[in-house]
């Protein structure tokens, strides 16, 4: 039993009793659980680890317009090209695929699973999506999704065009 | 949690502390208590789903240096989440809601309560039950930190006064005295 607090005069020792006995909830948290335990990170975590995704594949680029662009020669780059020159073709066209695509689209996705949120509310009979705004996640989601699209599309025209 | 042994928690910590998996037993073991904990303070279940999930990354990053003194790690656990929940208050700005605010809530539409009933909660949890322990909540949330705390683990959490020491950090007497003053505070705000 426990007290209506708008009937009862309360001293502290029934604030006491009535706090004891006001039923509380008892959520059910099985999926965040399950969810924590595969990935072990938290929405701030997810974003780290997008920044690495495609911090890589951003620094690659920046490095190949400076160096097209402006004409600044970087030993890297020099490196990168003639090391990536002697792998066979197959293996050289999933490297960058992985390094240049996935890695930002799994930078994307991260982000935006962390940023998104599925519930169904039987009482209600809705289905609801969620979508918390945290910039810095929506920065890397974006950026990701930006740099994926960049090279999708850079290696779409070589492919038509013709290109190495 | 079924086949978790408390008695043997000596010395799962000490394995835990090489072994993640071994860890995931301590995490099946304590989740539930620590996002229960957090989400009857804050009623939002995906901010208690990031602040128990930060509290256990955290753990599970420092549990090298945790040493075993007797005391069950869920009150590690507890403390790391205490200190996220208040990080959380202070980076909100944390003010307390106006009492205008809360008095308007005795005829709120109760589906404001709606994140209490989930469709696979078991405990039936009630709509009208929901709101009276929402309005709770709110008048708790109002009061200063360290009053908050001390009451949420004594009396949503049934911990005793020992346990709260340990989570805490402080004496006996000054958890008593806070739960005292605290409920003082409390009690004010009721009509």
């Amino acid at each position: 039993m426990h007290y209506n607090y708008k009937a009862v005069t309360m001293d502290k020792k029934k604030m006491a009793e009535y706090l004891e006995t006001i039923p509380k909830p008892a959520p059910d948290e099985a999926g965040g659980q399950e969810r924590l335990k595969i990935f072990l990170v938290t929405a701030r975590r997810s974003s780290r680890i997008g920044l690495l995704l495609i911090g890589l594949p951003a620094l690659l680029i920046s490095l190949f317009i400076l160096q097209t662009l402006l004409h600044i020669k970087i030993g890297f780059i020099r490196w990168l090209g003639e090391n990536a020159s002697s792998l066979p073709t197959l293996a050289r066209a999933v490297l960058i695929f992985v390094f240049l695509i996935g890695f930002p689209m799994i930078a994307m996705i991260l982000n935006l699973l962390s940023l998104s949120h599925f519930q169904y509310d039987r009482l209600r009979r809705e289905f609801r999506i969620t979508f918390r705004i945290r910039w810095w996640n929506i920065a890397i989601a974006l950026a990701g999704g930006a740099l994926a699209t960049f090279y999708i599309l850079h290696l779409l025209a070589d492919t038509l065009l013709g290109g190495e | 949690m079924p086949g978790y042994n408390f008695n043997n928690e000596e010395e799962l910590i000490g394995r835990a502390k090489n072994n993640p998996r071994i860890f995931g037993e301590l995490y099946d073991a304590y989740y539930p208590r620590i996002f229960g904990y957090v989400f009857r303070i804050t009623g939002d279940h995906d901010l208690a789903s990031d602040i128990t999930a930060e509290t256990f990354l955290k753990a599970w990053l420092k549990i090298g240096s945790f040493k075993w003194r007797g005391i069950s790690i869920s009150s590690w656990f507890f403390k790391i989440a205490t200190n996220e929940l208040n990080q959380y208050f202070r980076k909100k700005k944390y003010s307390p809601e106006v009492l205008r605010d809360l008095s308007g809530l005795d005829g709120e539409d109760p589906r404001g309560a709606s994140s209490y009933g989930n469709e696979d909660n078991t405990a039936a949890w009630k709509m009208d039950e929901a709101v009276e322990f929402m309005q709770l909540r709110q008048k708790l949330n109002t009061l200063p930190p360290k009053y908050r705390q001390v009451l949420a683990l004594r009396y949503f959490e049934e911990l005793s006064i020992a346990q709260i020491c340990q989570i805490l950090g402080k004496k006996e007497n000054t958890v008593k005295s806070l739960l005292s003053r605290g409920l003082d505070k409390l009690r004010n705000l009721f009509p």
